[in-house]
Formats: structure tokens, sequence, C-alpha cells
């Protein structure tokens, strides 16, 4: 009698236990449904879309088109793409470009790998968080120029976009319920539109993540584990699926927008920067916000060298020995003074031993980041080609 | 006088319901004080994670002291404790333990006191930091248990071992029934201290004596509140040894509700073979929210999971083996859900983590034992086979000896 109880109590137990398959379930609140193809892996969280813009394909097209296109500037020789070239991920490869009137910039132009996930779109900028304000600064700013569209040429320039006959079929695909019209404001939303579409998750990385053992060596895979490490600090500033902690998706409730000074300089031993090149300190007047920059990220690093916000650093191995060091020291000139010691530099650049085989390993696994379908694809490429 | 079998029972009973199960708060309440050690040494074949990598069952959230086995050589167990019983009803323990490697800590000290100790009853206040005695399974370790390795539901919903300070009332009778209430300060795995955190349980045990079979059964409800929980699992000084850097940060807010229930038969069949049976199951309910530093996200979560342990002894020899399964259902609302499951690796799609044990005891001594296991994991989506030796031993150092 109690022995059959017993296997009652058990067997009892069993089916309750059985009955069921794990799972899980999400009520996203239509949060992933959007009407342009982000190609983004599944899971993946979407950029956000701004209600005024949201993506569409058309858009997308049209601002492809624009981003490749020199009569976009005062003078018609310089293009968005003139210092976003796809072959570098979308940088350009010098240390800071050169507008449209041969004006040397002061920063480093940036990858566009998934500026999407910005949470800020410049070096130093909080206030800047959406494309299309971003764009307004390379058509119009005076001080450098870039594009070098002003008050004179406007109407001009304008004009050669309604010109072309390509523009027209695309204006309209793209704003239909305008009829097509032709305008700043409109030019401006679809190459935000383009911009926001360059996504960039194929990299040997993401293949490994997916589950593709052999997509990462064993020399990256220990690079890896050496860059998620408390001994180097890498990731604290560069991690996340965007390998940026200035990231913003649509499922973020609270928005961080974080500068980091990493010990460039220290001028005269008070923390100073190069004038022209201030960082967040330009923005805020505060001192404590000299030398910040945003930690870009490091999705397809290996194409969009020179690093820094300035371009003066030219290789990773030179980056990784700046961080070992824990800042940089320039001895002599205008900008001396030991960046090590930088009274505003951030926590976590505090220094690291390394030797060269982790070093080898780290410059291999960031080499690992790099997104061969992004650099070649046709969809990010300069349509006029074709054309 | 004569003393009936059924009032030998009952006595025996009687006399071990403070030490209704090996382990931690087993203290014979006869004045004494004595002085045990115990170690475990294992060498095992593999871990069910990579080394260095953090284990996260799919679908769960983890903490506590959940911290896989370690590949090769491995101390699981050194402890060494302390106990008193005096003849005021006054009784207390001390435990000095080290897990895995980890630094040595006082894991248990706490004081008792026999408030009502009549014929038929006894009523007990204790109080400390101590395992709570809600589950049988809740007192164990490497040493005390059959398996080397800790039951994996009680990994996954109680961080292995729910230990807290607290506060214990415990009533028995001699007819095998025992009652307890324990409320927790709330600093072990699934609550957290302070405030919006604690926890609280309520439990009770049948033990009976029929014939040649020993049988026990539980139940017990326990309620834990947690604000701002992280998994600590691989914090320094924490981490049992075990050096983990790429831990996702996240928090969770909100209750956890554990039921279980337990059931445990000795057959003896003759004086030299014993049949055994030994099973609990756990529900988990979940009602939170999980946020990171960006994002936040409800989550409702029901889980269940447990083990089947039959087993057979020979004179010093026992071969056993342990099933455990266990299911888990999470359901987020809000924008961030997909992404924060992806990150506290919640996102579980039909696998039902399952591992099968296969052990071998040799009693070699009195205070030394050998152990061989061989496991079939599963607890992860990809299984793994894996085996262990190891040495249990388990020693009186010292016993004050009264005339």
């Amino acid at each position: 009698m109690l022995v059959k109880a017993l296997l009652i109590i058990v067997l009892a137990m069993t089916v309750i236990a059985c009955n069921t398959q794990s799972s899980t379930s999400y009520n996203d609140e239509g949060v992933n449904q959007s009407a342009f193809s982000w190609l983004v892996p599944s899971g993946m969280p979407l950029p956000v879309e701004p209600d005024d813009n949201p993506m569409t394909e058309a858009k997308f097209q049209l601002g492809r088109h624009l981003f490749y296109d020199e009569r976009l500037s005062g003078n018609a020789s310089q293009a968005c793409s003139s210092c976003h070239k796809q072959e570098h991920a979308f940088a350009d490869a010098l240390a800071t470009p050169i507008g449209s009137t041969d004006e040397v910039l002061t920063r480093n132009s940036q990858g566009l790998a998934n500026v999407a996930y910005n949470a800020t779109l410049t070096w130093a900028n909080p206030s800047i968080v959406t494309l299309e304000r971003q764009i307004l600064i390379p058509l119009f700013a005076e001080d450098p120029v870039e594009h070098g569209i002003n008050d004179e040429n406007r109407e001009i320039v304008l004009q050669r976009i309604v010109d072309e006959p390509v523009y027209q079929r695309l204006f309209l695909s793209a704003y239909p319920e305008q009829g097509g019209t032709v305008s700043y404001d409109n030019i401006i939303k679809a190459i935000a539109a383009f911009v926001r579409g360059l996504t960039s998750f194929d990299s040997p990385f993401d293949q490994y993540q997916r589950g593709d053992r052999t997509a990462m060596s064993d020399s990256a895979l220990r690079g890896r584990d050496l860059f998620f490490s408390e001994q180097m600090e890498c990731f604290h500033c560069h991690g996340g699926y965007n390998f940026s902690d200035s990231t913003l998706d649509r499922t973020m409730a609270f928005v961080e927008r974080p500068f980091h000074n990493t010990g460039l300089f220290n001028i005269a031993g008070i923390g100073a920067f190069p004038e022209e090149n201030q960082g967040l300190f330009s923005i805020t007047a505060n001192p404590t916000d000299m030398g910040k920059f945003r930690a870009v990220t490091l999705r397809n690093i290996e194409l969009t060298a020179p690093y820094m916000h300035d371009g003066s650093v030219a290789s990773l191995d030179e980056v990784i020995e700046f961080y070992a060091a824990g800042g940089r020291i320039i001895e002599t000139g205008p900008h001396a003074g030991d960046g090590r010691f930088n009274p505003f530099k951030d926590g976590f650049i505090t220094g690291f031993e390394i030797t060269d085989q982790e070093k080898a390993d780290l410059i291999v696994f960031l080499l690992s980041l790099t997104d061969g379908t992004f650099v070649t694809t046709e969809r990010f490429s300069d349509p006029w080609i074709s054309q | 006088m004569r003393i009936t079998h059924h009032r030998f029972v009952s006595t025996v009973l009687f006399l071990a319901l403070p030490s209704w199960a090996w382990g931690h708060n087993e203290i014979n309440l006869t004045p004494n004080t004595a002085v045990d050690a115990a170690m475990v040494v294992n060498y095992r074949s593999d871990s069910s994670v990579e080394k260095g990598r953090p284990w996260y069952v799919t679908g769960a959230m983890m903490g506590g002291e959940a911290v896989p086995a370690s590949e090769d050589f491995s101390v699981d167990d050194l402890f060494i404790t302390v106990t008193h019983v005096g003849e005021d009803n006054v009784y207390g323990l001390i435990k000095l333990a080290s897990h895995q490697g980890s630094d040595a800590a006082f894991e248990h000290a706490w004081l008792g006191y026999r408030l009502v100790s009549k014929e038929r009853s006894f009523l007990n206040i204790e109080a400390g930091r101590m395992a709570g005695l809600f589950s049988p399974a809740n007192l164990q370790h490497s040493d005390s248990r059959l398996m080397s390795e800790a039951n994996l539901a009680l990994d996954v919903f109680l961080g292995r071992q729910y230990i807290d300070n607290g506060l214990r009332l415990l009533w028995g009778n001699d007819r095998g029934l025992s009652l307890g209430v324990e409320t927790w300060q709330g600093e072990a795995f699934p609550a957290t201290s302070g405030d919006g955190g604690g926890a609280s349980d309520v439990f009770f045990k049948y033990q009976n004596i029929s014939r040649n079979v020993s049988w026990s059964v539980g139940g017990w409800y326990m309620q834990a509140k947690a604000a701002s929980r992280s998994d600590t699992r691989y914090e320094s000084g924490h981490s049992h040894g075990v050096v983990v850097d790429d831990i996702e940060a996240y928090w969770f807010d909100g209750d956890t509700s554990l039921y279980g229930v337990h059931l445990d038969v000795q057959w003896q069949v003759s004086s030299r073979l014993t049949f055994g049976l030994d099973t609990e199951w756990l529900w988990q309910k979940v009602d939170g929210s999980i946020r990171d530093e960006t994002r936040i996200a409800k989550l409702e979560s029901e889980a269940n999971g447990g083990w089947i342990e039959p087993s057979i002894s020979f004179q010093r020899h026992t071969v056993g083996l342990r099933y455990e399964q266990m299911v888990l259902n999470n359901e987020f609302s809000g924008v961030a859900g997909e992404a924060l499951a992806a990150l506290a690796h919640l996102n579980n799609t039909g696998h039902n983590p399952t591992r099968s044990t296969l052990v071998y005891r040799y009693q070699i001594q009195p205070t030394l034992a050998l152990r061989a296991e061989l496991l079939s994991d599963k607890s992860l989506p990809q299984r793994e086979e894996r085996w262990l030796v190891g040495l249990i031993w388990e020693k009186n150092l010292w016993r004050l000896k009264k005339e």
C-alpha cells in the first residue's frame, strides 16, 4: 500500500514536470515592425526612426544617389562620399578630411557603419542626436567649409538636383505625397535615410556569434578574451553589440551619451587639448569636459585608420601601445605634455601590461570586426557608376 | 518497561527531528560540544562550460553560488564545524567553509534555544546565518549528497543553496510531523536585502517508519523579494575561484515565489541491502522587471524543475542514478524584451535542461569514501559527457567527553 502510494506521488510529479516545453514569448508592442528592410540579424534591436522621417526603401535609394553626388556642393566638387568611402567603411583614410574649398578640417572622418545606432552623431556634440541635424553641418557649415552650400549658391545647387532626370523619378518615389518636391528638407531626409540604412553585422565576429565556430581563429578568440577583460578595460567604452558605449536603439528607455578623455594630450600639464579640438568642452564650457570625445564603434576599425578624433594615431598597433601606456607623451612642441597625467582622463585609461603575443591576438580580434560584405555590397555603392 | 515497536520508532524519530537531514543543521540535541571536518576532492574530465566562461542555464536568471563544477582537480568542499549543545537548552553551530577554491568564510553561525520541550513535542527558535530548512536538499553539500554536483534545480532557483541571516521557528511532535517558518534578511539569491528585499518561507515534513521502510514527505513555500538584483556569481572574492570578465550587467526587480515537494524513501530489504528513492520538485513564479543601463522590460516567468534519484546500497557499495529536468518559460512585455532576454540569457525556445548522473560510492572506512560518476549533461543545448572520481573525507576531530 505504502509503496503504491509513493509510486503514485512520484508518477504524478513526473507527469506534472514533463507536460510542457520551455519557451520564451515577447510582446514587443510593435517595436520590431518597420516598413524598411534593415538587414540586421534576428534578435538585433532596430535603430530609432524619427517620427518625421520614417525609413522607406525609396528614400534610402534617393539618399544613396545624393550621397554620391558631387553636385550637392557649392562648387560641384564634393559629395558626402568624398570623405566617406565605402572601401574604408565610409571613412576616408586621411588624418583629417579636406573640404570642397581645400580647407583642411580639424576632425577625422568617422566611419558610418551602424551610424543609425549612434546616441550622438559627431565627435563631441551631445546636442546632435539625429542624422537630419548632423547633415546640416557638412552641407552648410562655413567654418570649416565642407560642401560649401551657402546663401549665395543654395538655389543653384538645388537647381542642379532638379535638373537631373534620375532625381525626378527618385523624388517622386520617395515623396509621392508631396508630388516629388525637391527641397533641402527632402534632400537631408533622404541622405539621412541612406546613412541610417548602412548597417554592418556580417563580420567574422558576428558569424561566430551566430554559431559559425570556424569564423574566428584561436588567435582572434584569445584577443576577444583580452578585449573583454578587466586587464584591458577596452569593453567599458567599446562594448555592446556596436562596440561603443554611445549606442541607442528603439528598445532603450534610458539613453546614455558618454564622452571620454583618453589622455591624448595634457598641454602644459593642466589637462588642456589643442585649442581647435577641445572636445565636449567646446560645447559645455565645463572644464572637466576638456578633451572628451565619443567612443566610436570598433566595427570595421581595420579600415578606418588613422585613429582618434584628430587622426593622430596611425595604426592599431599604435593605438594599443597608447592605451597600454595609459596616455600619450608629447615631449616637444606646442602640444607637449604627458597625457598619462591628464587630470580629466577617463578612469578606465589606466594602462596595462601586454606581451607581443597578446597584442598580436588583440589586433587579430579587431580585424575580425571587419565586415567584408559592408564594404563591397552594391546596395551601399555608388549608383551613378552603373548609370 | 516494555517498549513497543511503534513507540520505539516514534522515540527515534523524535530524537532525530532536529537532525532530519544530513548537513549543516545536524545537531544532536544531547548536550555536547564537537568539532567536525570534511573535505571533498574530485577530479573531473570536463566542466559544463568552457574554462573562464560564465554558466547560464538558458531561460533562467542565475545567481548566488551557482558556478559550474571545475574541470581537473578541485577541492569542492572543505569545512570545519563547531557545534555546541548546552544543558540549558541553548545550542549553536559555527561553520568555516571553502567551496571550489573560494576564500574560507563563516558560512554558518547561528544559535538556537529550545523554547518548549515536552514529552511529545518541542518548539525551537533559531537565529543567525544559516541554511534554509525548507528543503532537505538545501542543507547538502558535495560531502553529504550521493552525487558530487548540486541539484540543477537548486542551482537555478536558489543559487545552489539558500544561506542567509534569519530567524526560524521549528515545531515538531513525536508522530513525525514538523512545521517551520523562516524569515530572512534577503542577502541570498533570489532575494536582495534592504528596501524592497527580503524573503520568508514556511514548510512541513512528515517522517515515518513502517516495518523496514522509512520515508519522509514534505512541502514548502518561499517568497523572495528583490530590488536591483544582479548576477554576482563571478564578482571578485565571490567567484569560487572562477574568473570571468565578460559578464553582462542586468538587474531584476520583483517577486519570486517558489513551491517544492519532496519525498525520500529507504527500504531496508536486509541488513546488507537497502533500496532508496529521493525526489524533489520545485515550481517557480517570477513577476517583475528586468533592466540594463538603458533598457527595461516586464518579465513573468513560470518554471519548474527537480530530480528523481533511485539508489541501491549493498554493504559498503552504493550505486545511484539521478535524473534531473527543468522547464523554463518566460514572457516579456515591452519594447526591450527581446534584447534583454538575449542579454540575460533568458531566450529559451524549446530546450528543457536535463542531466543524468550515474554514481558509484564505496565507503572505504567510516571516515573515507570513494566516489565515481558518469554524467550526461544537457543543461545547456549541447550535450556533454563527463566523468569524475573523488574522495570524501569526514571526521569528528574532537568531542567533549562527559562523565
